[in-house]
């Protein structure tokens, strides 16, 4: 169990970051097809990507999650869901900027649930910063210890 | 930081075969390619001459596309001749100008209920609105209209189908 106040902020980070992103990649590992059609209406990957990224992705935020949640090489976990947030955050603002009205594709595959994108966007930033605390408090604690 | 980075690198490995394994291996796995078209450049919704906002219903390619790729129904307006030559894949001939002829035909395969896209050839060509228009008056009230119609979907590179014997598809059709 967590001694410290960090690490029980590390902790819970954790489990919240990760638990969101195992719940995330549930609909899309169940429904490759629908996360196909999801990131062609982006609009910005060329066709022969799209179903590459449908399957790889899913698993991506899945294996990550496990490993958040389990605390197994989760700095190396929260490494990949920051690279992920940064992307995701990326392609939210761009297809906002489009004026694309679109589901996001973060929870639900299916395409009929329209997404407010700035709101996910934050979302996605307010994880991000969880993925950092959890990387860089982990080594800094590590290395002051 | 190095030792995050090693992790990050063996987690993603790990993702990259599972993912392949699984989706090898599941029922509803998916071809690594998929039938798709270039979709990063917008494209304008074009207007027919004749477009009247109050009846008609328009679509865009990626629209189009999606119902396509959903299973919805396509209404071919277009002669045989054209219709045989080449049509968007599933599509039912139902020739604007022979209607009558057709119609007793076409009519079990099409549910009103559901949406009905009609196309002819894009360009000037507007059998596909005048279809759609006849569609809504006999009790299909989902009728809609392409009018990028056959010539955008050639030009985007998705599958055809032909009645010459042979698949004109570029992209293959068997999974849309």
């Amino acid at each position: 169990m967590p001694k410290s106040v960090t690490e029980w902020i590390i902790f819970l980070a954790r489990l919240i970051i990760g638990g969101v992103f195992i719940y995330a990649s549930i609909d899309k590992i169940l429904n490759p097809d629908q996360f196909a059609k999801v990131i062609h209406n982006y609009r910005i990957l060329p066709p022969g990507y799209i179903n590459i990224m449908a399957i790889i992705a899913p698993w991506f935020e899945f294996t990550a999650g496990v490993c958040l949640v389990v605390g197994l090489k989760y700095r190396g976990a929260s490494l990949i869901v920051a690279g992920m947030l940064v992307i995701f955050t990326i392609a939210l603002i761009s297809a906002y900027s489009r004026g694309l009205n679109i589901n996001c594709g973060c929870f639900s595959t299916s395409s009929s649930a329209k997404s407010d994108l700035l709101v996910r966007a934050i979302e996605d930033i307010l994880l991000l910063i969880g993925c950092l605390i959890i990387m860089f408090k982990t080594s800094l604690s590590r290395r002051f210890a | 930081m190095t030792r995050t980075i090693r992790e990050a690198i063996i987690l993603g490995i790990l993702a990259i075969v599972l993912a392949f394994a699984v989706n090898t291996v599941s029922p509803r796995g998916i071809s690594l390619k998929g039938t798709w078209y270039d979709n990063r450049e917008k494209q304008e919704l074009e207007i027919p001459p004749s477009y009247d906002p109050q009846s008609d219903s328009l679509l865009t390619m990626q629209e189009a596309f999606m119902l396509w790729k959903n299973g919805s129904i396509f209404v071919d307006a277009r002669d045989p001749e054209n219709y045989d030559e080449g049509h968007i894949p599933g599509a039912i001939n139902l020739p604007f100008e022979e209607w009558d002829d057709y119609w007793e035909a076409v009519r079990p395969k099409l549910n009103p209920d559901s949406t009905i896209v009609c196309y002819c050839d894009g360009f000037d060509c507007e059998l596909s609105l005048f279809a759609a228009r006849e569609l809504k008056l006999d009790g299909y009230p989902k009728a809609l209209t392409f009018f990028g119609g056959f010539h955008k979907w050639v030009n985007a590179k998705l599958p055809t189908d032909n009645n010459l014997g042979q698949t004109g598809s570029e992209a293959g059709t068997d999974d849309k």
